[in-house]
């Protein structure tokens, strides 16, 4: 319509200058809806509202829902509004369905998108764009985007026997249920008196408060920690099998880390991938502790790290090694193995540390690096592929 | 969710935007009928065309009917050459018996007899002619019209091959070739009504009605936009669909609703606004600054006035003031106020008003049309940039623009002071006392410890996010990484206010100042960066 302004000012010059009201009345009317239809089609679309609503945390193929509320607050009606919602493709299994509603003054309304995550990572949920115009199609719409926002989706996790491991003991000894060792420092709980306890033990004021003799309950001195060393340096993957291999390993670190904490065992996790939360920056190391919020902790780094180039893993296993007490056990998740890892992990044996091996994908010299970790005691374990575990998961079922 | 998939619906609202369409197009041939008829009569007297708006609905409405019954015949094929001319001689036929009707119905049986005469003499005559040319007239318009609408209407079928990539439409070529054709036929019909309402010597007008002249521009172009309205609806399903959008069933009922509000608000609207004038443009401008003069000299007078009085005061006592010669003792005279005498005194000042009005409507209208057309024509815009007058344009218009705004800022400010003063004046109130107040009556220390803590409020809100856990240390290591200044800039105020808020030593009121100072040098570094940026 923009393009008849010219010819609609020069008639309304000529019909200015004779003086005409019938010829005013319709260039008024001209300019009034052009000028109109170009205000609604820029303050419709300010005037909305757009909240979206999902849980910011998911399981892997859990099926959830995201819903966008899109309010008008003003006065004007919104009367068609185009609603485009950007999922990546990992977090849906159908198509995106683009919505066109039409919105009452200060009216609102619910879309719903189904949300089924079939990859462990962190996503962006969004940008949402909505645009609106005119009735009379005067000029191009106007758009509008709302920031995303984030969707953690965790790992896959998996019985340790689906990754070949021993349910029991994977990690050769176990800890004890009465450690001879207790550390009086650390007060883990309360229970009855019984015939035989010290009565150091005793917690005189509980006693006093219950009615009946107490004693307290400590924490072993030498807990049976877990560090779970994730080696995603980009550097020792194959390239080919970077994807798959990352993944499994991301896997067995979730898995164990979830078996550990099933075991009311304290687990930490320290590794060198890239987490996109953090700017790409390593993520926080997380000191071996027990409790569910804790594992969760340490899932959600796992759900967004990934490969790149980093820290090598020397660099990040002798930090570990440094700050492990004695008879902690270093799992150590890695798709490469080389002589300075041997010569790392013996030392962190003679520093008291139970050292496991967990090596990611094929290689050739894997018989060779089975006997060297036979013959220097420490525990190896060989995961191949993701598939396996499928497969594995399949044959119990 | 299921509102979305409401199919019953959503074909209820593609019938009504079919009919509404093939409604509007008949009223807006029937309108072109009432401008056709007024025509007519400017140039016969005895002419009878009431009937003409009637005729131009019906004769719009078989073109459309005999349209879409056709749309599936081949463009020229037999059949639909047969249809046409049997429909056209049906048409004619009863457009006979309509003149027949509405002239002389007795004047048919008298006709019948000269027809073995000279058969086209008697069975077409003028009148009936006219209304032959009208017909055709009408259909063509209707045809024309309905052209682009056929090819905006939804129609899923086509739209499936649309999206396989079988056929292409061009919807908004069609929706142009509508506006075009709205706008051409309204122009001519503009341009027709301006020169018969316009006092021309050199017209034989005859009998004619300058209202229902003007009454049917006024709808035809009422019509017309909602016709424009409505196709931009069908343009826009149209995307939605070949896009995969699920489009709510309501749209199109509010889309129909809403477009009829906003054409009629536009019409009252403009039917309402000044529509003539009678001062023109120079004159009403001329006006205008007269009228501006008037105020300022008024102004002027009521501020000498005062004085006028006093000095009069001291002409009125003889014994104190020595004798003047006569010359001398002309006192200054306040400027009178000057009537805007431009008018004729028989001009009533509502008119006067009116002009104005029309006048500053229409140049802010046009200014704003312009405008817009410029900014979406970037590229015109860039030529006429290079142009030199242009740019001496722009900047004499940036120059009148600075100026009304220092005066606009002045007055208001003016304004302000004065309201507030005489709030001052007359409310029985105490002022409250400002932030600035209140750090003036700290001790120092205190002083210093809230210019710090402000400083900081301001650095969180403008500059750098600060948390309240941090140190002041940290703050300022955190200033000097952000701005790579040298650390002489931000330390003295980290150590002033440690000095104050953790020491005993003593702070004097030089303390609070140089902290303030050092404050005021760091916030122009910090925006002056931020600028740089």
């Amino acid at each position: 319509m923009l393009d008849y302004i010219p010819f609609i000012i020069i008639l309304m010059l000529v019909a200015a200058f004779v003086n005409s009201d019938s010829v005013m009345t319709i260039f008024y009317m001209i300019i009034g809806i052009i000028i109109l239809g170009l205000w609604w089609n820029r303050h419709a679309v300010k005037r909305i509202k757009v909240t979206r609503k999902l849980d910011d945390h998911a399981f892997l193929r859990q099926p959830s829902e995201l819903t966008l509320e899109i309010k008008n607050t003003s006065l004007l009606p919104v009367i068609w509004l185009e609603i485009h919602e950007s999922l990546p493709l990992n977090v849906r299994n159908t198509a995106i369905q683009n919505y066109v509603i039409s919105l009452p003054p200060k009216g609102k309304q619910k879309l719903t998108y189904p949300l089924f995550p079939q990859k462990r990572g962190f996503y962006k949920i969004g940008p949402t764009s909505i645009a609106s115009g005119d009735l009379m199609g005067i000029a191009h719409s106007a758009e509008i985007y709302f920031e995303p926002d984030d969707l953690t989706v965790y790992p896959h996790i998996v019985p340790l026997e689906n990754l070949g491991l021993p349910s029991r003991s994977p990690f050769g000894s176990i800890r004890h249920k009465d450690p001879i060792f207790e550390d009086p420092s650390r007060i883990y709980g309360k229970r009855d008196y019984q015939v035989g306890d010290s009565l150091k033990r005793i917690d005189w004021k509980s006693s006093a408060a219950v009615g009946k003799l107490q004693v307290k309950k400590f924490e072993p001195s030498i807990t049976m920690e877990t560090l779970l060393i994730l080696d995603l340096d980009i550097a020792s993957f194959d390239i080919q099998k970077l994807y798959d291999h990352s993944e499994l390993a991301i896997t067995c670190a979730a898995s164990v880390a979830y078996w550990c904490n099933a075991r009311k065992m304290p687990v930490g996790l320290i590794t060198n991938g890239l987490d996109p939360l953090n700017n790409n920056a390593l993520p926080n190391q997380l000191v071996a502790q027990r409790g569910e919020g804790h594992v969760m902790l340490i899932l959600e780094v796992l759900a967004r790290v990934i490969a790149g180039k980093t820290t090598p893993l020397s660099a990040i296993l002798s930090g570990a090694m440094a700050r492990s007490s004695w008879g902690t056990t270093l799992l150590i998740i890695t798709p490469q193995y080389s002589p300075s890892l041997l010569d790392q992990m013996l030392q962190a044996k003679s520093q008291g540390l139970n050292v496991v091996l967990m090596l990611i994908g094929f290689s050739p010299i894997i018989s060779q690096v089975r006997s060297e970790c036979h013959h220097y005691g420490f525990t190896f374990y060989n995961i191949q592929q993701l598939i396996d575990i499928e497969m594995a998961q399949g044959t119990k079922k | 969710m299921n509102d979305f998939k409401d199919a019953a619906k959503a074909v209820i609202t593609k019938n009504r935007f079919i009919a509404a369409n093939v409604i509007l197009i008949c009223l807006l041939t029937s309108t072109v009928g009432l401008a056709f008829q007024q025509v007519i009569a400017v140039f016969s007297d005895d002419w009878h065309g009431a009937y003409y708006p009637f005729m131009a609905f019906v004769i719009a409405l078989l073109s459309l009917l005999s349209r879409r019954a056709n749309r599936h015949l081949p463009p020229f094929s037999g059949e639909r050459i047969i249809r046409i001319i049997f429909e056209w001689v049906l048409i004619l036929l009863s457009l006979k018996i309509l003149v027949y009707l509405l002239n002389d119905p007795s004047r048919f049986l008298t006709d019948v007899w000269l027809w073995d005469d000279n058969f086209f003499k008697y069975f077409f005559p003028p009148d009936y002619i006219v209304a032959v040319v009208g017909a055709l007239l009408f259909s063509l318009i209707a045809s024309w019209l309905g052209e682009p609408i056929d090819q905006l209407e939804e129609d899923k079928e086509l739209m499936d091959q649309e999206k396989l990539g079988f056929t292409v439409n061009d919807r908004t070529k069609a929706r142009k070739q509508l506006i075009a054709l709205i706008f051409g036929l309204g122009s001519l019909q503009l341009f027709i009504t301006t020169l018969l309402i316009s006092d021309i010597p050199s017209l034989p007008i005859k009998d004619f009605s300058e209202t229902r002249l003007i009454t049917a521009l006024v709808l035809y172009f009422v019509l017309g936009f909602l016709l424009i309205a409505l196709n931009q609806y069908n343009l826009q399903k149209a995307r939605w669909y070949l896009s995969d959008y699920l489009v709510s069933p309501a749209i199109g009922q509010r889309w129909l609703i809403f477009c009829i509000l906003l054409v009629v608000l536009i019409s009252l609207l403009a039917i309402f606004l000044p529509t003539n004038y009678i001062l023109g443009i120079f004159p009403a401008i001329k006006y205008l600054f007269n009228l501006l003069v008037y105020v300022y000299n008024f102004l002027v007078s009521l501020i000498f006035l005062p004085f006028l009085a006093l000095i009069k005061l001291f002409g009125n006592s003889p014994s104190e003031t020595p004798q003047l010669p006569e010359s001398t003792q002309e006192s200054p005279t306040p400027p009178q106020p000057l009537a805007p005498d431009l008018m004729p005194t028989s001009m009533p000042i509502l008119d006067v008003i009116k002009s104005l009005l029309f006048w500053s409507v229409f140049i802010l209208l046009i200014f704003f049309a312009l405008r817009y057309y410029f900014r979406q024509r970037g590229e015109l815009l860039g030529f006429l940039k290079k142009v030199t007058i242009a740019k001496w344009l722009t900047q004499f218009w940036q120059w009148v623009k600075r100026g009304f705004r220092k005066v606009t800022d002045f007055t208001t400010r003016t304004v302000k002071n004065g309201i507030s003063a005489l709030n001052e004046r007359f409310s029985r109130k105490k002022p409250g006392l400002t932030l600035t107040d209140v750090v003036r009556s700290l001790s120092p220390r205190a002083g210093v410890i809230m210019s710090y803590r402000k400083f900081r409020e301001w650095l969180g809100i403008n500059k750098i996010p600060v948390r309240e856990a941090q140190t002041p240390a940290e703050v300022a290591r955190q200033i000097i990484s952000t701005y790579e200044i040298p650390a002489v800039m931000v330390d003295p105020i980290c150590e002033l206010f440690c000095e104050a808020r953790y020491t005993k030593h003593k702070i004097s009121r030089t303390h609070y100042q140089q902290i303030n100072n050092f404050i005021e040098q760091l916030k122009l570094i910090l925006i002056e960066g931020d600028q740089a940026k």
